[in-house]
């Protein structure tokens, strides 16, 4: 909500420069739902929590022994999640006064755990992807399934070799699970239930690498072996039955020179830009299209030789980070150019010379009498100066409900599948408070 | 045009402490503390329900100007003539860092509601952007031309309003520090003694030396109401505002001893509190004033219906002014 005031004199464009740099040592960086954090995950398992405001390292959260794989942050960022190969995802509450920080959850698994991500509305729910090729739900609030394990289903023509999940996601209201497997298949699950929705297979596709919800659950982005990104409805993967001809993407995006394989994509928080990291040896280039105009490419954007390991796009800015295997994140956005002329008050930019016309009344004298009264009906107006804003923590909703206004939202169904998800989710709604730690020299 | 839900103020409780010139109050943002700060180099934390004087913050070698809550309560930051920002942890009474870049007066400090960053303003004419947990300068922006007398952030934290002797009130942009808007009254060229955002951040109240108030809409740099009444042509008295679902109120010291409450949308004055018209003699009586005294400090409650305020010449007694039943002689 902070986007017309942040620069209402401006507007805004896809950022081409890079505006700042941290020197995290990290493989994988995650934006908070606010936009006011990055958390930085290390390939010696740490991870360090960086404001963006001030360009330092506020947390350092030791609990992983071995590198980190994912990075999750919970609906109102108060609960950071972090996968690693040392086979556990641990949570962090960033609510806690405690220093060193200590683990608020830890969930174990039996191998190495490559990706694991919060359900987008209750953070006691969480999808965790092994390196077995195993997906999971694991569920902490008392009465539910407490491990969810979910197969793919046996599919006649593949029986001959294993088949893995490789990627998965969430659909930004947390209803529907979607996991790419190793052999390119889209299988849908909901969530609620666990059971099967449906299975998608790309043909020609190859493994699929990961896969993207864009933040309004309408499109899927499929990031696959074969270096195509295809962008598909989810209402027509859940209509597709088995039977019926393979569906067609709406969009197929590839670099058609280069031949680029994708590091990894996602969509914008607008959800009408997808971007991807190109994974190349020795080049960092970011691609952008447009989505709604088709899968449209838009341009790349480069930064220097470091390949580039991540992506994330800011939540509710036109910026985004990209993380080089160097360790370095680099926050792309747009440096505003200086506006001299806001320093006066009444002055104006024009682009070229224009004669100034002389309007008739310029230099009349306004009747005292007349320009008091005409000052106090215009005064009379009401105006709404609002009240006093609670900003602690970031308002419910975050990333997934970007682009809604609160009656569109209200009129959304309210189905079971988010009933389902907002029991409990207690802690996911109230407002809390990123407690500001200063030194107190005479404490030591 | 009084309506029914015209405020009825009435002092309630002094609070003695300090031995020179009140410069400036601030309610905890738990509202159950109050901080004031003096000439006498020190900054008092008080306890608003019983009046017991909590802590004294001694460390400044020169008066303090001004005080800040953190959005958690627990540390107060200071500016001071001794051109030093200090942070204390107001609970414990201890100081915790001393922000050190300025080179005159430290006028205003202000968190942001994060309490990530610090804002300071200064008779340097700077604009100081500190990053508290360091103690580091983020950004210096020369920001006036004369003495900074109030430095605010809108409650997200991406914008900061600026005012100074210079006449003019400026909005800058948090992240890249760049200046957004100049606000200025076109017929004078008064001093601006404070400004502060409303709490949806969409105007700006402006309180200038020529005794007048005025709330901006800053987009379009059109004035659009105006508060008169009080006497101010002197000194930065900060006009505060107390909204929220039952109160609609703009609240202003004066020179005239008197603290001033103005109506938002009717700018009709509603009350006015008489106060700080007597001198606290060393045996602890009191003596009527023969000049009436400047009420420079003033703060509203974050939430409830309290005015605090303190006045700089002999008065030096903190007022606080409730508009609320008397739970405790209730009770008692």
């Amino acid at each position: 909500m902070n986007v017309s005031l942040l620069n209402p004199f401006e507007t805004q464009s896809l950022p081409s420069t890079v505006r700042a740099t941290l020197d995290s040592g990290a493989v994988i960086a995650r934006f908070d739902q606010t936009g006011r954090f990055v958390a930085a995950g290390l390939r010696d398992g740490s991870v360090f929590l960086w404001d963006l405001a001030t360009q330092a390292v506020v947390r350092n959260f030791e609990g992983h022994v071995r590198a980190i794989t994912g990075l999750s942050w919970s609906r109102n960022s108060r609960f950071l999640l972090s996968a690693s190969r040392d086979w556990n995802v641990v949570i962090w509450d960033l609510a806690s006064r405690s220093e060193p920080p200590q683990r608020y959850h830890t969930i174990r698994f039996d191998a190495p755990v490559v990706s694991a991500f919060f359900h987008p509305l209750n953070s006691n729910v969480v999808l965790a992807i092994l390196a077995t090729g195993e997906a999971f739900v694991v569920d902490r609030r008392p009465g539910q399934i407490p491990r969810a394990d979910l197969r793919l289903p046996v599919v006649e023509d593949a029986v001959s070799h294993r088949v893995n999940v490789q990627c998965a996601t969430f659909s930004s209201n947390g209803s529907l699970i979607f996991l790419g497997s190793s052999d390119g298949a889209i299988v849908i699950f909901n969530c609620s239930t666990k059971l099967l929705v449906n299975r998608i297979k790309i043909p020609g596709a190859g493994a699929i690498r990961n896969i993207s919800c864009d933040p309004r659950s309408r499109y899927l982005a499929t990031n696959s072996g074969d270096r195509n990104i295809r962008i598909f409805y989810i209402s027509a993967l859940l209509s597709a039955t088995a039977h019926s001809e393979t569906i067609e993407p709406i969009a197929r995006m590839t670099d058609t020179i280069a031949r680029t394989r994708w590091s990894t994509m996602m969509f914008a928080g607008d959800g009408e830009h997808l971007f991807a990291g190109s994974d190349t040896a020795n080049s960092h280039e970011v691609f952008v299209w447009d989505v709604a105009a088709g899968g449209q490419y838009l341009k790349t954007m480069e930064n220097g030789k470091e390949p580039l390991s991540d992506l994330d796009w800011h939540p509710h800015l036109s910026e985004w980070l990209s993380v080089s295997t160097l360790g370095n994140i680099y926050i792309w956005g747009n440096i505003p150019k200086m506006k001299w002329s806001a320093f006066a008050a009444e002055f104006e930019e024009v682009d070229e010379n224009v004669e100034y016309v002389e309007k008739e009344t310029e230099f009349d004298q306004e009747d005292k009498a007349e320009a008091e009264r005409r000052t106090k009906a215009e005064e009379d107006a009401d105006v709404d100066i609002g009240h006093p804003q609670k900003l602690v923590g970031p308002e419910s909703g975050g990333r997934i409900m970007l682009g809604k206004t609160a009656a569109q939202e209200a009129a959304l169904p309210h189905d079971e599948d988010q009933a389902w998800a907002e029991i409990d989710s207690e802690l996911d709604t109230r407002p809390w408070t990123f407690p500001i730690v200063v030194e107190d020299p005479e404490e030591e | 045009m009084l309506t029914s839900t015209s405020p009825h103020y009435e002092h309630r409780i002094t609070l003695f402490g300090h031995t020179q010139a009140v410069t400036s109050l601030k309610f905890s943002t738990d509202g159950l503390l109050l901080a004031s700060t003096s000439s006498d180099h020190t900054i008092i934390i008080w306890n608003i329900h019983t009046g017991v004087h909590l802590k004294t913050l001694q460390g400044h070698t020169e008066g303090v100007n001004d005080v800040a809550w953190s959005n958690d309560s627990e540390y107060v930051a200071s500016a001071s003539d001794d051109y030093s920002v200090r942070i204390w942890n107001a609970q414990r009474g201890t100081q915790v860092k001393t922000l050190n870049g300025h080179n005159n007066p430290v006028f205003c400090v202000n968190y942001n509601s994060q309490s990530n960053l610090l804002a300071s303003g200064s008779f340097d004419e700077t604009v100081k952007i500190w990053d508290v947990i360091r103690g580091t300068i983020l950004r210096s922006i020369s920001a006036h031309s004369d003495p900074v007398t109030s430095v605010q952030f809108s409650y997200d934290g991406t914008i900061i309003v600026t005012s100074s002797f210079d006449g003019l009130a400026r909005v800058w942009d948090t992240t890249s520090g760049q200046c957004l808007k100049t606000v200025v009254e076109p017929q004078s060229h008064d001093p601006c003694a404070s400004v502060c955002f409303t709490p949806n951040a969409q105007f700006i109240l402006c309180s200038t030396l020529d005794s007048t108030i005025r709330l901006w809409d800053y987009h379009t740099s059109r004035c659009v109401k105006t508060y008169k009444g009080h006497k101010n042509d002197l000194y930065a008295i900060p006009a505060c505002l107390a909204v929220d679902k039952d109160r609609n109120w703009i609240v202003s010291g004066s020179e005239d001893h008197k603290i001033y409450l103005w109506d938002v949308q009717s700018r009709e004055i509603v009350q006015v509190l008489e106060g700080h018209t007597g001198e606290l003699t060393p045996q602890g009586d009191f003596e009527t004033l023969t000049s009436p005294d400047v009420v420079l400090a003033v703060a509203t409650h974050p939430s409830r219906k309290i005015i605090a305020s303190g006045a700089i010449h002999a008065d030096l007694g903190i007022r606080l002014w409730f508009d609320e039943p008397d739970v405790k002689l209730n009770g008692v």
